[in-house]
């Protein structure tokens, strides 16, 4: 059975990444961009990749992504309906809230607003779930700052667990630069209240720090001051490189579920950060004159430069340990140099680990899509559960106890029923502290059972 | 020296003389003398020499063609003008009154002389003589007689010629070349005890040189008889024979014997030789046939010493003098005499007897390898019998082998070959079973190595034949062919040829076969397809089959239909990535089940398996795919355990759990019990696939992929076919080896089964807790709606003696039940871990240090000792100072 999984890109950020991730997944795939497969110059025996994971295939044969594009305005998801893009998918999956007014980044109307118009969404997830034999799980793909992706993402993630408690939830989501003053003054508010929704109902979410996102487009795209579109590529990038093992199955790690239950053996510690290398390739820079060792790749994963999420280079990472780790390596590699790599990382000691549990520390080899000539370097993702990510959720509380010290802003969210009954941020705040207090026994000591 | 022999020094020596005057030689120079001297000492020796012997053969040759013959070589040796004067002197020798008898004798040993002077100055070639270094022959017609000379190198020549020559004596029956006896003193001696003998009235000694002569056909004589008893010719016991020739003849008869056993040997052979069923074969023919030519000198040589017994010796004297025959036995062959003229054949006789012996009871290839064993015998001249034997009788079997490399014919009634049919074993098991090596049948002077090659050419054309109805080979066989026949052809003297029909044969056999079976018949892809379909490389398929088939397999085993089984497979293998596959590959997966007992289910069972047609099953036969079976159904169960304990997870996964684990915390003891083992099932089942996917990974990559890796290498190297199907059973021992399913590993892999049972019940036990958990949150749930509507009713929300808190809600019996199950699983699997961890290091065939330290990554279990701890960690510094 295909084990399909629906992508869900909500707001602004959601349908950016989503964009370059079904360009990427096309290409992968040797997908056009009206949906048609060409396979010329391809060995057909080379070829056995599974499209229906993320496809599927319309009366005309043409391939459809299994995703659903929403938005509270129109701006992004119209460019879409308007670029090269726009056959690729099914039009009845595009949503626009009925006046187009956004979420004003804030949560609440975002959430509200996905809840008004609840009935239409569900519909639009029934119909692709049902299109799908067994259907493995969702992939949410957003931003927890704004209101569209935190507030109706929220909503969604709620809406999900409650209809499809069974299938898995995967998130992708963006968090926000908190080193720098956000043009979005409520971004704490945002924050803490999607938070405990990923806490809570999400199963594993892959967390993308927008500062380690800039921090990697200024220190090595060459890019002076980085746009959403150059760190949405960054996040498409880890998007499609953590899938390629169900797209193209091996041995092992050919479910999500398998991939995801490895990574998350506590249930609390569902934080995944992600890690990149090549970073460099697509913007036409050299990244070096030697040959990648799975040695280098394997050591440049766990560098912090490498790493997505700003903790994990942070002032206190030194005390952060890994819960697991698994490595996607992409490219024709010797499993003994895996091996050796993997010796010679314990031995220096370069991965610390809880010592609750016995490590886990997966490698997992994808062979080169038969679809792009000539890839030879190799393609790395590390994919993590480290304990550091828990300094985020702090500076974030901190932050958030700034404004509501002083209740700032909040009448913009008690202008919405849901916050009438004021204890839904105080809950949020238990929540996000709770997972704070679980990531920091992890780290610290043997939770003893 | 007798007078005779002086008589024919001098006239040897005035001979000489004048020739080398004649040739325009100073008389008075120095020169001069050495020369003569050396002359003489040439032409006596030769006269002494076997070269005479020559003189006696066929006497009735006519002489003017032999006259015409040496003129013939000495024009083109000398010259037309030598020729012609040459071809003067024979005519003016025919016409001479003089008496000379004999003269085509005389002829014949001059040209005989020219030969050996041939042999000497080391050319081979029979025919004609080189200019340069060869004897000039002058005829001197006055002279009566022959005169020889070396002008050009006669100083040098003649030593070199004589001392090639052997100086045995001749008898020489025949007063125009004598006899001329170069034993001397000792000749003497022997003289005077034979005249002592014959005075004392013994035995007269031309009766028993007769006799002896009797013994040399076979035969007995008068005196001297073949005792069986003794193995030997003896003189009977009432004959009087002094001690002397006693020892003598018995020396004597020894040639009889050894006559007697080498013709022997023939006989026997002749008359079963042509008998197909008692197996000669054609290389004893051969190798008899090889025997009678030799022997065929040997009754030359006797037919001409029985003659020369009948007739007396004449004397030649130089002096003119007539040397009667007066001097009795003296004058006629005597028993000396024959012991010189014996010497050479008997070397020859034992050297013959000797290889007949050898190939007593032999055939074939065993015939060949017996007589190669002496054809590196330290005598050159023995060397050259055996070898000329050899050659002989090899020429059979050599036939054979060109036959059975280029056609893939064997045509051996008598089982010769080194390579053996069983017409009985069919097709399919043409490669493994059909033909045998046999050792015993090779030639020595063919190598193991070649042997090997060479069954395996004809075999692999049998194959192509026979097995995958290919018959392009036939236009590449005249070209090989004819390689070998331009390296000279098969021959035993010429192993070149054999190398190049070895060589040849193999590189486009060999070529054929690995196009045949790569590219009509696919061999990589089905292997290909075997590691995809059977060793889980595809594993979408596999994971889309179990969860299809999951359910039907927990049935018991003999419920379940392979028809039902099949469409399952047919619909995982529909919505997988193999749906893609070619039907040529993917139709030949199949599923099937083991013979099973009563109590067993689907699970134990079910297998897959892949059909392979001719040839293939060359490669893959059913040992190796019981093999791939093995290692298939070990891997099934690996992913059956970690889709267990994936499911398990998703049982449990965050939401859920955080759900369920908000609600039951603060209950009280009991809720905090029931948190706690909600974690305790969270950090198990964690364990457990961190386990699991570490071992799978073991397996997978370590083991299959490199495995693999090395079969793709090896495939791409070898070419025969031989070769490819070792690199595959290489592949599948190493495999099998290093999954610890060898036999070496018995009691590992239970441990590690033991294990996989654990892992397997713990699932229940999960669920047990979860379900507990679950029935709180419901419970509870139920009682905040129930408080709801009465609150909404303006009543109290709960009534005195109703459950309220989660410790009420949870049945303790069913909470400490299951706590206590879920505690001693634990401690199982500690137990089986532990078991397991300290098996694995003494699993010394395998290496299991990358295994180790996987699964222990930050030394989790060493903190707490379970497994070898410390030792392995020894063992892998100890590895890492090695790299």
């Amino acid at each position: 059975m295909p084990r399909e999984i629906i992508t869900v890109q909500i707001g602004q950020c959601g349908n950016q990444v989503g964009t370059e991730f079904w360009k990427q997944l096309c290409i992968e795939h040797g997908i056009r961009m009206d949906g048609t497969f060409h396979a010329e110059n391809v060995p057909s025996t080379a070829v056995s990749d599974r499209k229906d994971v993320f496809f599927y295939q319309a009366d005309d044969d043409r391939y459809v992504p299994r995703v659903l594009l929403l938005d509270l305005e129109p701006r992004v998801i119209n460019s879409i309906q308007n670029s090269a893009q726009r056959s690729l998918y099914n039009y009845e999956n595009f949503f626009v809230a009925p006046h187009g007014g956004g979420a004003g980044n804030n949560w609440a109307n975002g959430y509200t607003q996905a809840e008004a118009v609840q009935e239409e969404l569900i519909e639009m997830i029934d119909r692709e779930a049902d299109g799908s034999d067994s259907l493995e799980g969702f992939v949410l793909c957003h931003s927890i700052a704004g209101g569209t992706g935190s507030g109706m993402g929220s909503y969604l993630l709620e809406a999900l667990s409650d209809r499809y408690g069974k299938k898995l939830l995967q998130n992708f989501s963006v968090f926000p630069n908190q080193n720098e003053s956000s043009d979005v003054v409520v971004q704490p508010y945002n924050s803490i209240l999607t938070l405990k929704r990923l806490a809570n109902y999400a199963d594993c979410v892959v967390v993308l720090d927008n500062s380690a996102l800039n921090r990697i487009a200024v220190d090595h795209l060459n890019i002076t001051s980085p746009t959403f579109s150059h760190t949405n590529c960054l996040v498409s990038k880890v998007m499609a490189a953590s899938t390629t093992t169900l797209r193209y199955p091996g041995y092992m790690n050919n479910d999500l579920v398998g991939l995801i239950a490895a990574l998350i053996p506590v249930p609390r510690c569902n934080f995944l950060m992600a890690g990149l290398t090549p970073l460099a390739e697509d913007a036409g820079i050299r990244t070096s004159a030697t040959k990648t060792s799975a040695l280098d790749m394997m050591r440049k994963l766990l560098q912090s430069k490498n790493v997505m999420c700003s903790t994990y280079s942070g002032a206190r990472a030194q005390e952060g340990k890994f819960v697991s780790i698994l490595n996607i390596i992409r490219g024709n590699i010797e499993p003994v140099q895996i091996h050796k790599s993997l010796q010679r990382i314990r031995e220096r000691k370069l991965a610390n680990f809880v010592d609750w549990a016995p490590a886990n520390y997966q490698v997992a080899v994808v062979k080169f899509s038969p679809y792009i000539p000539k890839s030879t370097s190799l393609h790395g993702l590390l994919l993590a559960n480290h304990t550091s990510v828990r300094h985020w959720f702090s500076r974030s509380l901190e932050q958030y106890e700034k404004l509501i010290r002083r209740r700032a802003f909040l009448d913009q969210y008690e202008r919405f029923d849901m916050f009438s009954n004021s204890s839904e941020f105080s809950d949020c705040q238990e929540a996000v502290e709770t997972l704070v207090a679980e990531y920091e026994s992890c780290e610290t000591g043997s939770t003893d059972t | 020296m007798t007078r005779a022999e002086t008589g024919t020094v001098t006239l040897a020596r005035a001979l000489c003389e004048r020739a080398l005057e004649r040739a325009g030689v100073d008389r008075a120079s120095d020169d001069f003398k050495v020369a003569v001297d050396g002359a003489t000492r040439y032409a006596t020796r030769v006269l002494a020499s076997e070269l005479g012997r020559r003189t006696n053969d066929a006497e009735d040759d006519d002489e003017g063609a032999l006259g015409r013959e040496i003129a013939r070589r000495v024009a083109r040796a000398r010259g037309a003008a030598s020729g012609t004067r040459a071809a003067e002197a024979c005519e003016r020798l025919r016409g001479d009154g003089s008496g000379l008898r004999r003269r085509s004798g005389i002829l014949r040993c001059l040209m005989a002389i020219s030969d050996d002077v041939k042999m000497a100055s080391g050319t081979l070639e029979r025919g004609i003589a080189r200019a340069g270094g060869m004897v000039r022959l002058e005829l001197d017609a006055k002279a009566r007689a022959l005169a020889r000379e070396e002008r050009a190198r006669g100083t040098s020549a003649a030593p070199r010629a004589s001392g090639e020559t052997t100086s045995r004596a001749l008898a020489g029956g025949d007063k125009g070349a004598m006899g001329l006896h170069a034993v001397g003193r000792r000749a003497d001696a022997y003289r005077a005890l034979e005249i002592e003998n014959v005075t004392r009235g013994e035995c007269d000694e031309r009766d028993l040189v007769r006799d002896v002569l009797y013994a040399c056909q076979g035969i007995d004589g008068e005196f001297v008889k073949f005792s069986p008893a003794e193995q030997a010719f003896v003189i009977a016991p009432n004959v009087n024979v002094s001690a002397g020739r006693r020892n003598l003849i018995k020396s004597l008869t020894e040639v009889g014997w050894l006559f007697k056993k080498v013709t022997s040997s023939l006989g026997d052979a002749r008359t079963t030789g042509v008998d197909v069923e008692t197996g000669e074969g054609s290389t004893r023919q051969a190798f008899q046939a090889a025997i009678q030519r030799e022997l065929a000198e040997y009754y030359k040589l006797v037919a001409v010493l029985e003659s020369q017994a009948q007739v007396p010796i004449i004397g030649f004297m130089p002096d003119g003098k007539d040397a009667p025959a007066a001097k009795g036995a003296d004058a006629y062959l005597t028993l000396r005499r024959l012991f010189l003229w014996l010497a050479d054949p008997l070397k020859t006789l034992r050297t013959l007897a000797i290889l007949v012996d050898a190939t007593y009871g032999h055939r074939g290839g065993a015939i060949l390898a017996a007589i190669h064993k002496y054809s590196r015998h330290g005598d050159p001249s023995t060397t050259t019998l055996v070898r000329r034997i050899l050659s002989a009788s090899a020429t059979p079997f050599l036939g054979m082998t060109q036959r059975w490399t280029v056609s893939g014919e064997l045509d051996d009634p008598s089982r010769e070959y080194f390579v053996r049919v069983d017409h009985a074993v069919p097709d399919k098991d043409l490669w493994r079973r059909k033909y045998e090596f046999d050792e015993n049948m090779l030639p020595s002077f063919i190598t193991q190595e070649q042997g090997r090659t060479i069954m395996r050419l004809g075999k692999s054309i049998n194959f192509l034949r026979r097995c995958c109805d290919d018959s392009s080979w036939a236009p590449e066989r005249a070209e090989i062919l004819n390689e070998v026949e331009k390296a000279g052809g098969l021959d035993f003297e010429n192993p070149d040829a054999l190398a190049v029909l070895i060589l040849e044969t193999s590189k486009c056999i060999d070529g054929i076969v690995r196009r045949v079976l790569f590219e009509r018949y696919k061999l990589g892809e089905h292997c290909q397809a075997l590691k995809r379909y059977l060793l889980l490389g595809q594993g979408d398929l596999h994971e889309s089959l179990m969860d299809l088939i999951g359910p039907s397999l927990d049935e018991p085993a003999n419920s379940l239909s392979v028809f039902k089984l099949s469409g399952v497979l047919e619909q995982a293998v529909r919505s997988s990535s193999v749906q893609s596959d070619s039907s040529e590959f993917i139709d030949r997966l199949r599923v099937r089940l083991m013979p099973h007992l009563n109590e067993e289910i689907g699970w134990d069972v079910f297998t897959l398996e892949y059909v392979v047609n001719q040839p293939l099953t060359t490669i893959f036969t059913e040992h190796a795919m019981s093999k791939y079976l093995r290692v298939f159904n070990f891997l099934w169960r690996l992913k059956r355990v970690e889709h267990t304990l994936c499911g398990t997870w998703q049982m449990m996964k965050p939401t859920v759990s955080h759900m369920l684990t908000s609600e039951a915390a603060g209950g009280g003891p009991s809720g905090a019990t029931l948190v706690a083992m909600l974690r305790d099932c969270h950090s198990l089942r964690g364990e457990m696939h961190s386990f699991m996917s570490n071992f799978q990974y073991y397996v997978m990559v370590e083991v299959l992929e490199v495995s693999w890796a090395d079969l793709e290498e090896k495939f791409a190297k070898h070419s025969d076919l031989d070769e490819i199907i070792a690199a595959h059973e290489i592949f599948l021992d190493s495999v099998v080896q290093k999954a610890l399913l060898g036999s070496k590993s018995q009691l590992v892999l239970q441990t590690l089964y033991a294990l996989f049972e654990i892992m397997m019940s713990f699932r229940e036990v999960a669920e047990g807790v979860f379900d507990i958990a679950a029935k709180v949150f419901e419970k509870k749930a139920a009682t905040r709606e129930r408080i709801a509507e009465r609150e909404k009713n303006q009543q109290w929300g709960t009534y005195v003696g109703e459950e309220s808190t989660s410790t009420d809600f949870i049945d303790k019996d069913e909470l400490y039940a299951t706590q206590g199950t879920l505690s001693r699983l634990r401690d199982d699997y500690s137990r089986a871990l532990d078991g397991f961890l300290n098996l694995l290091p003494l699993q010394t065939h395998v290496d299991t240090q990358f295994l180790l330290f996987r699964l222990d990554f930050s030394d989790y279990y060493v903190a707490r000792g379970i497994g070898p701890g410390d030792v392995s960690r020894r063992g892998e510094s100890r590895q890492l100072i090695g790299a």
